[in-house]
């Protein structure tokens, strides 16, 4: 138990999160990591649409998709679903 | 006294009743499923929908637990939001009854209690709502179509109340209410607008500092009900209960309210007592039954009986104080259920009330009667019965049987 | 399959049953074989109405009591004939105005062409004014 836990006259009700998820980092529970061989990357985009996290992102600017690494978790269905192959999970 | 609104006297039953109210009160969305002895309440509102005499989203769910999910969304987006069901359908939705009171949102709901099946029944009983009496919901128990009127007018503010913030739900007997056609006061529109107002929200913590109105919209993005892991959940369950215990108040302010526009009053919005100030042998019960009850006392008043009625008319949160005061200096009293709690020693009613008393100096005798299951009429000779038998009680200063089924062929 | 009706000009606070009807209406003669439909009716000055082609002394016979007083009104063939249904609803209605009084004949027109449609309420108040007249006691 923490102390630093809130008591019931201070929190919100109905579960409202007083933090964004996006502080929750759950980029550290992963037990494999996505390796992408960027020869092999037609990017298609599917991983992009799969990604039960959204962690992968296209980048205009660099023309190319990028993966934020404090939210994946290590599912592999990236990897599953690349139609080349170009994702490969690896130990973390 | 300052004269109260215009109102039109309507022939109607308790379930038209229903629908009258919620035409009135400018509902947004209705998701419902049709149940007997609760089909005419969605029958009605339809037909107003279709009229166009309302500006409401009817949604025809595939089923009880999905009419709640969607009256769960459409409540948490902002919506005043209503629906309407009974036995089986109230419990199919038993799931979602919980999700619905811990998101906090104000949906109000019309239950034309039914019995549960097996065998199966579809005449009045309470054991539908009865079943849902931990589910963190309000509930409000009718004696006629008059107060079902009133009180799903009434429901709508105590749900929506800034201090409270919960489900409530109206009860009203199947087919002894439902279906009967008697007298309603019918207010005008625009007393009943006046009267439930807009919704407010109460301003919530959310992320990053933000302080946003308590409802779902893309501006203003919050998550209401994720996971809460064991070092909160309970915490958020304890405001839920601090919710009910501001109902109590709530609720009778609205009655109060509602008494000073409309001339009518129930009792304080949580108990009804009847006759009780010097009586010595009393009945407690809910709904409908109550009226037969009040008949017979007259009767016996008039041999000299001291008889009275306490009609608990909010279940949920339960009046525990108030009903220890009004039972006071009462000699022996029966609780009547409508309902079973199988291997309970009695039923929930009882449980409850004898729970209320148990701190009181001098305590009453306390008796269980299990009456009306399944539809089971309930004659006032049977409710002689039960004041003959409390009057034995305090003679013989002995209770012979706890739990008695009223009118059962043994 | 039984219904009950309370009319009085107090409120009605009772919500159970009526086990000691005044009148009794008995919209389905073939229940006359099986039910005991006069029974718990008050001892004296109480009403039975059948809907029935018959005498109401032949009604008599198959009743199985000497309490109150019979009457007959053929609700089915009145509804027939104007309706063109077999639903006598207001066909008893009608009988059951003149037999208890509690509503004038007057009152029930205006109730009917409050609740229905010009048409519609015309036609049923040409069966309640039938009813009304032709329902005869023993």
């Amino acid at each position: 138990m923490n102390s630093k836990d809130k008591s019931w006259k201070e929190i919100s009700p109905a579960g409202v999160c007083w933090k964004s998820s996006k502080t929750y980092l759950t980029g550290d529970w992963k037990s494999f990591t996505p390796d992408r061989d960027v020869k092999k990357c037609t990017k298609c985009l599917l991983c992009t649409i799969y990604c039960p996290d959204a962690v992968i992102h296209w980048n205009a600017e660099k023309d190319d998709i990028e993966f934020d690494m404090n939210f994946c978790k290590g599912c592999g269905i990236c990897a599953n679903e690349c139609p080349t192959k170009a994702i490969v999970m690896k130990i973390a | 006294m300052k004269s109260v609104v215009k109102q039109e006297t309507q022939a109607v039953n308790g379930d038209e009743a229903v629908a009258l109210a919620v035409k009135q009160a400018d509902v947004d969305v209705v998701a419902a499923y049709p149940i007997t002895p609760q089909t005419i309440i969605v029958e009605k509102f339809s037909e107003y929908v279709s009229n166009g005499e309302v500006d409401t989203e009817y949604v025809c769910t595939e089923s009880e637990h999905s009419a709640m999910a969607a009256c769960l969304a459409a409540s948490a987006t902002g919506a005043r939001v209503f629906t309407a069901s009974a036995s089986a359908g109230l419990a199919l939705m038993h799931e979602m009854l919980f999700v619905t009171s811990g998101c906090r949102a104000p949906v109000v709901m019309a239950i034309a209690n039914r019995a549960l099946s097996a065998p199966l029944n579809i005449h009045g009983d309470h054991s539908d709502a009865m079943a849902e009496r931990d589910s963190g919901w309000i509930q409000i128990y009718a004696e006629n179509a008059q107060e079902v009127y009133d009180s799903v007018i009434q429901a709508f503010r105590i749900a929506e109340h800034l201090d409270v913030q919960l489900p409530v739900m109206i009860g009203l007997d199947g087919f002894t209410l439902s279906h009967t056609l008697e007298n309603v006061q019918i207010l005008t529109d625009d007393t009943v607008r006046g009267f439930v107002k807009t919704r407010q929200f109460p301003v919530v913590l959310t992320h990053d500092g933000k302080t946003f109105p308590f409802r779902l919209d893309p501006e203003a993005p919050m998550t209401m009900g994720p996971v809460a892991y064991p070092n909160y959940y309970f915490e958020f369950k304890r405001q839920q209960e601090e919710a009910m215990k501001n109902a109590m108040n709530v609720i009778q302010q609205i009655n109060d309210e509602y008494a000073q526009l409309t001339g009518r009053t129930y009792g304080d919005g949580l108990i009804e007592q009847y006759r009780l100030e010097d009586a010595e042998i009393t009945v407690v019960c809910l709904g409908s039954t109550a009226g037969t009850v009040k008949a017979v006392i007259d009767e016996l008043r008039e041999t000299g009986i001291k008889a009275g009625l306490l009609r608990i008319r909010t279940y949920r949160p339960f009046p525990a104080v108030a009903i220890a005061k009004a039972l006071g200096k009462v000699k022996a009293v029966a609780v009547m259920d409508r309902s079973m709690s199988f291997g309970g020693r009695g039923g929930a009613v009882f449980h409850e009330v004898r729970h209320a008393l148990y701190d009181l100096p001098t305590r009453p005798y306390v008796v269980n009667y299990i009456y009306g299951l399944g539809g089971r009429d309930t004659s006032p000779t049977q409710i002689k019965r039960v004041f003959e038998d409390l009057r034995k009680i305090v003679q013989t200063k002995r209770v012979e049987d706890l739990v008695h089924y009223l009118g059962l062929r043994e | 399959m039984t219904a009950f009706t309370r009319i009085s000009t107090e409120p009605i606070r009772i919500h159970c049953a009526v086990y000691n009807p005044d009148v009794v209406a008995v919209l389905d003669p073939t229940l006359l074989k099986t039910v005991n439909v006069a029974d718990g009716l008050i001892e004296e000055g109480g009403n039975i109405i059948v809907n029935s082609k018959e005498n109401p002394a032949e009604i008599r016979k198959v009743l199985n009591t000497t309490k109150g007083k019979v009457w007959t009104v053929p609700a089915s063939e009145i509804s027939m004939k104007i309706l063109g249904i077999p639903i006598t609803n207001t066909a008893m209605l009608g009988a059951v105005a003149r037999v208890t009084k509690i509503v004038s004949l007057e009152t029930v027109e205006k109730m009917i062409n409050a609740r229905f449609r010009p048409d519609v309420a015309e036609k049923n108040f040409a069966v309640v004014k039938e009813a009304y007249e032709g329902v005869k006691s023993e």
